[in-house]
């Protein structure tokens, strides 16, 4: 669960202390968690509840989660091959800015609807998409840059 | 739900991520999980008392 946390902050420390305190709500809801789902999906949601209420209170977070209206960009085709590490590619998600990187995680990892995430995060489904557009644009361009940056690596060392 | 390849690669990749939390982490939870029982206690008490 440190490894979702992980994906929405921007350090170690925060991370845990979502974690920790997500797992406080854990303890005291778990009377509420009914056997029909996996215990660790309905773990993980309160994870990414909490991590959102993390965001929204912490100024750090906050004040860098400008959710203006943009004009939609279609979503690119690209689907680049990830060569990359589950570590690498979480230190990439973490360096969008904020409310990027919130909603990258939210629709791309956790399957989350635009509809949904407006809901989460008080903006419109438009403008959820629309960031998720930019966001994943921006996210593409740096794995392909990092990508290639491993393979002169591994070129140069032979 | 995202459907594109990009996403399920991802997706997959990101199942991957295991970090180990510091023992920190579990000291201060059972710290708070003890602080909230005791405070919900005292709650009981005194609105037991002051009926």
């Amino acid at each position: 669960m440190l490894g979702v946390c992980y994906r929405y902050t921007k350090s170690l420390k925060d991370a845990e202390d979502v974690l920790q305190e997500g797992f406080v709500k854990v303890f005291f809801h778990l009377k509420q968690y009914k056997a029909e789902g996996e215990l660790g999906a309905w773990i993980r949601r309160i994870m990414v509840n909490t991590a959102i209420n993390f965001l929204k209170r912490n100024r750090r977070y906050r004040d860098e989660m400008y959710f203006t209206e943009q004009p939609l960009h279609r979503v690119a085709d690209d689907n680049p091959a990830i060569v990359l590490q589950a570590k690498e590619l979480a230190d990439l998600i973490r360096q969008l800015p904020p409310g990027y990187q919130a909603i990258f995680n939210l629709h791309a990892v956790e399957g989350y609807s635009h509809v949904e995430i407006g809901e989460m995060l008080g903006i419109s489904d438009g403008t959820s998409r629309s960031q998720y557009a930019r966001a994943r644009s921006l996210l593409i361009s740096w794995i392909e840059e990092l990508s290639l940056e491993r393979k002169n690596e591994n070129y140069a060392g032979k | 739900m995202p459907a594109n390849e990009f996403e399920k690669k991802l997706q997959q990749r990101m199942g991957e991520l295991k970090l180990t939390p510091s023992d920190e982490v579990w000291t201060e939870v059972e710290h708070r999980i003890r602080k909230e029982k005791d405070e919900k206690k005292s709650f009981i008490w005194l609105s037991l008392l002051s009926s």
